[in-house]
């Protein structure tokens, strides 16, 4: 149905900007830079954040993003997890900054809640989030794209662009169910490329096959994520696990980070690396 | 012999119409208690999955790794201290409130008080769940943040704290569930002949020493369908947890059973072994019910 990219893009409020008479940052350094600058810290809350990517989706999306660019491997080759590289270390210890020097809180990672919303609220400054974000501004908070809010890359932190990515949604037909011919025929006209194409517009996402990502009806309609679709090639599989609790141990681990007074960022790694390693690998749901 | 046959008669038509009459429920128990708990029970051998075209068969695995689980053995510690506390709390609060609503001179203050505190037993669990969660301890806005603001401490983000977490949560609880409990209290107060109240009032005895002595031990049996109907009916507690601490909260402190078992089905579609946690559940609350029947047994009554 389409592809899944949690990293890459971020929503940023144009409006702040604009009153601040600030550029969108276009490096990392002037992304931390920004971020510092605007931000306002009061006891636990960021009342003002600068850039947000402390959530479920986008804090492990954009850790991960930030090893591979470095030249970095999270993935062994025996299929374990291993974030207590230098490269992985070094990734941690900068977004363990961006909390220390309260760019951005744990509300978010705490509440279950995204990022986004803090921006479209004229709380934060930009927050990374993947393309099906956009909608929210204007479905849900009735703002206009180009006017209040726009979506723009998220800087690279290293020299080359490299991320990791889940898979996408999909049409499961299990094999025992009871309609099971009718639901195939609508599977087959949902694959149908012209449908897909719209239901990727309509639903700001990317497209699920390769042969789409030259189509121009989708470009077309969708000028302000193509950028998303020339760093695709850059990309790799996350890993053979379940990312829902793969998640939750990584943010786990990450709250306790931020809530050490000293915090030992290698342990923590090599920690949920373990335990992610012998806890999320995929078993029941690929049969 | 010939005289009690009409009443045989009349006996076995009272039979056959108590039968059809409880048919329904039979039938409802049947279909939404009975099959249910058997059937979860049976996929608890499996490994199951409702889109996967094979579930294996996997006998006590699952509850194997109930064993070694932390995370389930964490679930059990905090709901049975969630339990012991919150129903605990409760009964000592819902007595207080009945006692004094039961001493209310007029009729309809005592109404006027039983409404004020059902009201938030009508309102589903999730509902005010997600308003407290918001509008209470919100980390942003929350009313606990602009009070604590107003004697200049700084806001706190109280979905990051361990057991004030569990506290929290408590206290929620406490607000929305008391109604239904000081109805029943007050019920089985005013069901206290007033003789024995005044009898030891006249021997001299103060309120607290009539309420502790003489009213407490008469409501016996009200006492204890209450206390067994909340133990067992916090021990399946799931909303308020599931709204305010989905992931269980910082290292799993607000975990209880009930959150682990959807998390374990719809988080990480393991549902043969949320069936074996919900066995281990069902086998907790059926364990406890049972000590509090046997503990609160009373034989008498006020003839």
């Amino acid at each position: 149905m389409e592809f899944n990219l949690e990293y890459g893009g971020m929503i940023v409020n144009k409006k702040l900007f604009d009153d601040s008479k600030i550029a969108y940052p276009e490096t990392w350094e002037d992304l931390r830079k920004v971020s510092q600058e605007v931000s306002r810290k009061n006891g636990d809350i960021v009342e003002m954040k600068g850039f947000e990517m402390m959530d479920t989706d986008s804090l492990i999306c954009n850790y991960l993003a930030m090893i591979l660019q470095q030249g970095g491997q999270y993935l062994k080759d025996d299929g374990s997890v291993d974030f207590a590289t230098p490269e992985g270390i070094k990734a941690m210890e900068e977004v363990l900054d961006m909390y220390q020097k309260g760019e951005c809180d744990l509300e978010c990672l705490t509440s279950g809640e995204y990022c986004f919303n803090d921006v479209y609220q004229d709380k934060g400054y930009m927050a990374s989030v993947g393309s099906w974000a956009i909608g929210e501004g204007s479905g849900s908070y009735e703002l206009t794209y180009g006017e209040d809010y726009e979506y723009i890359p998220v800087p690279q932190y290293g020299d080359e662009m490299a991320f990791a990515s889940e898979t996408g949604w999909g049409i499961i037909v299990p094999e025992n169910g009871a309609n099971k011919d009718a639901a195939w025929e609508f599977v087959k006209f949902f694959s149908q490329p012209e449908n897909l194409v719209q239901h990727n517009i309509a639903c700001n996402q990317l497209p699920p096959r390769k042969s789409l990502l030259d189509s121009e009806e989708y470009k077309e309609a969708m000028p302000n994520i193509t950028f998303l679709l020339d760093i695709l090639p850059s990309g790799q599989w996350m890993g053979p696990y379940n990312t829902s609790d793969m998640r939750e141990i990584f943010n786990q681990m990450f709250i306790d980070l931020c809530q050490s007074d000293s915090p030992d960022v290698e342990g923590a790694l090599k920690d949920a690396s373990t335990k992610i390693t012998e806890g999320c690998q995929i078993s029941y749901s690929m049969n | 012999m010939l005289c009690s046959l009409p009443f045989l008669e009349r006996g076995m038509k009272n039979n056959r119409f108590v039968s059809i009459v409880l048919i329904p429920s039979f039938l409802f128990l049947f279909v939404f208690v009975v099959f249910p708990v058997v059937y979860g029970l049976g996929i608890s051998f499996y490994d199951y999955n409702p889109a996967n075209s094979q579930n294996p068969f996997t006998g006590l695995e699952n509850y194997r790794r109930l064993i070694h689980d932390e995370i389930f053995w964490l679930s059990v510690k905090n709901t049975i201290l969630f339990c012991v506390i919150a129903v605990m709390l409760n009964i000592v609060v819902t007595l207080f409130l009945a006692e004094i609503i039961s001493v209310l001179p007029a009729k309809w203050m005592k109404t006027m008080f039983r409404t004020i505190l059902f009201i938030p037993c009508i309102a589903p669990m999730v509902g005010p769940s997600m308003v407290w969660k918001y509008g209470i301890f919100g980390t942003d806005g929350g009313m606990l943040n602009r009070i604590a603001g107003l004697f200049h401490i700084a806001p706190k983000n109280w979905f990051l704290t361990t057991w004030p977490m569990l506290l929290l949560i408590i206290v929620y609880t406490l607000w929305a569930d008391i109604g239904y409990n000081v109805v029943l209290f007050t019920a089985g107060l005013e069901g206290v002949p007033k003789e024995f109240d005044e009898a030891a009032a006249i021997d001299g005895a103060g309120p607290v020493r009539r309420f502790l002595w003489i009213k407490l031990p008469l409501i016996g049996r009200t006492f204890a369908f209450v206390a067994i109907m909340t133990m067992a009916n916090y021990f399946q507690m799931f909303a308020q947890f599931r709204v305010f601490v989905a992931n269980g909260g910082r290292n799993y402190s607000a975990m209880v059973l009930t959150n682990y078992i959807y998390k374990m089905s719809f988080d990480s579609f393991d549902m043969g072994y949320a069936s074996a946690v919900a066995a281990a559940l069902f086998v907790i609350v059926f364990v406890v019910a049972m000590i509090q029947n046997k503990m609160m047994r009373s034989d008498w009554s006020y003839e």
